[in-house]
């Protein structure tokens, strides 16, 4: 199971950080492989490459503005939340992703 | 490069509202230089505020402003005398303060990547957990700048 994910907010310093975090942190303890690309201040960090992209099961776009590049994605599977859901319940959202992912 | 400056470690405000701690908190990045003018800071930070809580819950806020008025970026940390009210994500009343000044620089500066370090240690249980626990200044210091350089 390949879990990308795109964490964006408002002012792009502290909430885009923290999602990425518990996202992270709930992708290890579920041991399932995760790559969160950052839209924040600093610019796009750990940038997605389209065929990581391509090779994922589904994506989890945690954000409080718009995705930039977001046609990158079409087709894909996505769950879509804000940035402060995934500090109250990242377990759940990445399980929604699992589940979404491992439909046909 | 330190987290948090022991000069930006206040302990024991005394705040009824979190408008009133921002503003007092505020008071002091003015004080230390990091922003030339208060009222333009805060209105950045409670603008941010109205969109949506900085209250991430476990009793700690992390409210943030980026403003033209702030002249370096820097972070201020405060343990209040008594929790308060912080509409957080988990209702729970908040004791620990992260004020984050972020400068609006084009390019930003060097001290945003160590903020963007520091949100992502929030979520790391150990160190929050570490500087809950210390009682001192100087303990609290040692625990918001542990594995630094």
């Amino acid at each position: 199971m390949k879990i990308v994910a795109v964490a964006a907010c408002l002012t792009g310093v502290a909430h885009t950080y923290m999602a990425t975090a518990s996202l992270e942190k709930s992708a290890k303890a579920a041991n399932v492989e995760i790559k969160v690309e950052i839209q924040g201040a600093m610019g796009i960090e750990n940038k997605l490459s389209q065929s990581e992209i391509d090779e994922a099961h589904a994506v989890i776009f945690a954000i409080d503005t718009s995705v930039v590049g977001r046609e990158r994605f079409e087709g894909k599977k996505i769950i879509e939340v804000r940035t402060a859901d995934t500090l109250r319940r990242s377990d759940e959202i990445l399980q929604e992703a699992i589940n979404i992912g491992e439909e046909k | 490069m330190n987290k948090v400056n022991r000069e930006n470690i206040i302990l024991n405000l005394s705040a009824k509202t979190k408008d009133e701690a921002i503003k007092k908190i505020s008071t002091k990045l003015y004080d230390g230089g990091y922003i030339s003018n208060e009222i333009d800071f805060l209105d950045s930070v409670i603008h941010r505020e109205n969109q949506n809580s900085t209250g991430i819950g476990n009793g700690i806020a992390i409210p943030h402003g980026a403003s033209d008025a702030v002249v370096k970026s820097t972070v201020m940390f405060a343990k209040l005398e008594n929790p308060i009210d912080w509409d957080s994500l988990d209702s729970l009343p908040v004791e620990y303060v992260f004020l984050l000044a972020i400068t609006k620089k084009e390019h930003g500066d060097s001290y945003i990547r160590v903020l963007a370090n520091l949100a992502k240690l929030l979520m790391d249980a150990d160190f929050v957990e570490g500087f809950k626990r210390a009682n001192s200044l100087e303990e609290i210091y040692d625990s918001l700048n542990r594995g630094e350089n």
